[in-house]
């Protein structure tokens, strides 16, 4: 989580940094600007592409195998319904922990930036903080939250059902893997634009 | 308990008999393959090229899956590896269909789990070792009788064993045998189910009936 706040706060200072050179010490606009980028579009869209590339390659590899080596036909014949035993609690749990590292990435991003910012350019930590997290409005937090849920919900679903639905060999998970990935990267994004499109109609 | 009507299915013979409810019965396969063929069709895991599988009276490939997985909360079986989950260490395994339906609180499960074990000739100094270790690490023949004890723990109403004795040793098996017996006997309702490949095995089970696949 320590890297991941950092990677936040360094996309946050680059942000600042390109701002400021392009439009001053505009600490009102640099912070709208910085919201916009942040809170709307790359804070629920960089914690989907960490939570693909640790949890979706890992959920598709560990029910392939267990569907090769037969766990998932044990698990029926133990009378315990796969969906829920396996599936229903990796979709919740991608879903909550995608929007929670959502959360945490926009706070790293806006506060670790603006802490680098103000160690490498003239300008108040305190003020700028302010006048940023006061322009936060409810509809930049309900983007924010309906992009982290449904980037969650696709992940979770693609990534478990490439995980249960391979067949034949041990060669196969890879493969599931990759294409799991791969999906989930094409629909996010694809979701992404849908979703910002949708707001601004 | 089981029926097949006019059953073809891979290299099996054509299959009809009945499994009356409360019965000890014994199938015995002439090949691995034979067996093999025979359990994927019983279980609703091969689609039979013809005829029917009645399990308590359902047909088994035209119920949903839902009642698929009632139906084996009804009807235990022990699957010839064990069939443990690999990613959940010993005693996980053991306890997870038991708590998974609820069953039974986990201090019961732990007293039953400990006298099941007795009844197999475990000592419980190592028992606490075996109970952490994760499936990978325990030999086959461990699997078989952890996949026992499981399905034991479950009290199934009705039992079937896969090959559950044939990596063991006469004198486990014997025991393992004497342990399937009293289970059966707690339950004048109970259906046993003994399947293999290897009659030697199984020797000493008193069955009710005994099947022939290549007959």
């Amino acid at each position: 989580m320590g890297k991941f706040a950092l990677i936040a706060a360094f996309i946050g200072c680059v942000i600042i940094t390109q701002l400021t050179n392009m439009l001053g010490l505009n600490t009102v606009l640099i912070g709208k600007i910085l919201l916009w980028t942040v809170i709307r579009e790359l804070g629920p869209l960089f914690a989907a592409i960490l939570v693909i590339s640790r949890s979706c390659a890992a959920v598709t590899s560990e029910l392939a195998a267990m569907k090769i080596n037969g766990e998932i036909e044990v698990l029926k014949l133990l009378g315990i319904n796969p969906l829920k035993y396996l599936v229903a609690p990796r979709v919740a749990g991608i879903i909550v922990s995608l929007f929670l590292l959502t959360a945490y990435l926009q706070m790293a991003a806006i506060v670790g930036g603006l802490l680098l910012a103000t160690a490498l350019i003239d300008m108040s930590f305190l003020w700028s903080l302010n006048t940023i997290l006061g322009s936060v409005s409810l509809s930049d937090i309900a983007q924010s939250l309906i992009k982290s849920l449904t980037f969650g919900t696709i992940i979770s679903v693609v990534a478990c059902f490439h995980g249960i639905s391979v067949h034949g060999s041990i060669t196969e998970i890879p493969k599931s893997t990759i294409k799991s990935v791969m999906r989930c990267l094409m629909l996010v994004f694809l979701a992404n634009g849908f979703l910002t499109y949708m707001a601004y109609l | 308990m089981i029926e097949f009507k006019n059953v073809c299915a891979g290299c099996l013979k054509p299959l009809s008999f009945v499994i009356p409810k409360g019965s000890v019965c014994k199938i015995i396969a002439s090949s691995g393959e034979e067996k093999y063929d025979f359990v994927n069709v019983a279980l609703g895991m091969k689609k039979p090229d013809k005829g029917t599988v009645l399990i308590l009276g359902k047909d088994i490939y035209s119920i949903t899956e839902e009642e698929y997985i009632e139906l084996f909360k009804i009807v235990g079986v022990v699957m010839e590896r064990g069939g443990m989950i690999s990613n959940l260490n010993v005693w996980e395994n053991l306890a997870l269909p038991a708590e998974y339906h609820q069953t039974q609180s986990m201090d019961r499960l732990e007293e039953e789990a400990m006298e099941i074990f007795g009844q197999l000739g475990y000592e419980t100094g190592r028992l606490a070792a075996l109970m952490q270790s994760m499936p990978t690490s325990v030999p086959a023949h461990e699997m078989a009788l952890l996949g026992i004890a499981r399905t034991l723990l479950l009290r199934p109403e009705h039992i079937i064993y896969n090959s559950s004795t044939d990596a063991l040793s006469s004198a486990v098996s014997g025991k393992i045998t004497k342990a399937q017996i009293r289970f059966h006997n707690e339950n004048k309702n109970r259906t046993s189910v003994f399947i293999t490949s290897n009659p030697a095995a199984l020797q000493a089970v008193p069955a009710d009936k005994t099947i022939y696949l290549n007959e």
